[in-house]
């Protein structure tokens, strides 16, 4: 019954997650009802990402982490928000302890990379893609790009974003 | 187009594809000189500049194409894309955001507005608004990903060695 109706949930947010106020407040009763269900707490942090509330996707993607020591997947996404927010050595502990937890996934090793890169640590960057290549994932390769160009680009972001996340 | 310059577009569009866009700019300028008063040769070659990143060059060949006599209107969304690209680089990104939407808004979804689109969002920290648009590419062109990886890890070893040698000679 339990396993159904996280089932149900998972489906629902999917349908909803256009909308995502809706599914943050399925998903914060969700919680309370089942609170040693990680993988709400993952999809809470990711959809508090999408709204740019990094403070709230870190708290949750965290209680993820905690839930589930044991899942690199969690530390992986964790990595991945923190890309997005800039927090880029933050982000290299977290694919670092995805990456001891699961030495072969090729996502953890790629985003790493990215992170390297995001923290203009080219050569850290070049080392890992040297050995390990980038994977094919889009979702990544889009990251790559905006990371490049900002690397390219004299504009002082660093300092603008550090500033807005510190807010 | 006269027949001449229409050749030399279509081999300018293969060297597109093959992303030598040096080959394609010289092609698109002999192009120009086979048929001055074709828009769309001026059209085409300001969007080589801009690949090459010459982007003084498009501005400048955009205002050349405004002066002709005759246009037609259906690229005039996809050079105000462009020039607002050649205003990200000029730091003015008010106006670069101003021509970009009006291009996105016309449809001109060509994968370099859509990525000029993209950095105006990086350059105010709304990384999931560049997220999105970059998502969007895509659709357009599955392929443009690699490439631009491609190009921007030159870019950025070409910048490195040069800040390196300068260090050296100081």
């Amino acid at each position: 019954m339990f396993k159904l109706f996280m089932a149900f949930l998972r489906l629902r947010i999917a349908q909803i997650y256009k909308n995502p106020d809706k599914a943050i407040s399925i998903l914060e009763t969700s919680i309370v009802k089942y609170p040693g269900y990680a993988f709400s707490f993952l999809h809470l942090g990711l959809l508090y990402t999408q709204k740019e509330n990094w403070e709230k996707a870190e708290y949750y993607l965290q209680k993820a982490c905690n839930l589930d020591p044991s899942n690199p997947v969690f530390d992986l996404f964790m990595g991945k928000v923190l890309i997005d927010a800039q927090q880029y050595a933050k982000a290299i502990d977290k694919l670092r302890e995805s990456i001891n937890k699961d030495k072969h996934n090729q996502l953890s090793w790629s985003y790493l990379a990215l992170a390297y890169l995001g923290e203009g640590n080219l050569q850290k960057f070049e080392e890992i893609v040297q050995t390990k290549p980038l994977t094919e994932n889009h979702e990544l390769q889009i990251r790559m790009i905006l990371l490049l160009e900002q690397q390219t680009r004299d504009w002082n972001s660093h300092e603008l974003q550090s500033v807005a996340i510190s807010e | 187009m006269n027949y001449r310059a229409s050749r030399l577009v279509n081999k300018a569009y293969l060297q597109f594809e093959k992303q030598n866009y040096t080959q394609a700019l010289e092609l698109l300028q002999q192009a120009r000189e086979k048929d001055p008063q074709s828009d769309e040769v001026y059209a085409y070659l300001g969007e080589a500049y801009i690949y090459n990143e010459r982007y003084e060059e498009a501005m400048q060949t955009f205002d050349e194409r405004e002066s002709l006599k005759i246009k037609s209107a259906h690229l005039d969304p996809y050079i105000q894309g462009y020039r607002g690209r050649v205003y990200l680089e000029r730091g003015d990104f008010a106006e670069a955001e101003r021509l970009v939407d009006i291009a996105i808004k016309s449809k001109a979804n060509e994968p370099e507005i859509l990525i000029t689109k993209a950095l105006l969002h990086m350059h105010r920290n709304q990384m999931q608004q560049a997220l999105q648009i970059m998502r969007q590419i895509d659709f357009n062109d599955p392929s443009f990903y690699y490439r631009k990886i491609k190009i921007l890890l030159k870019k950025l070893s070409k910048q490195k060695n040069t800040s390196e040698n300068n260090e050296h000679e100081s």
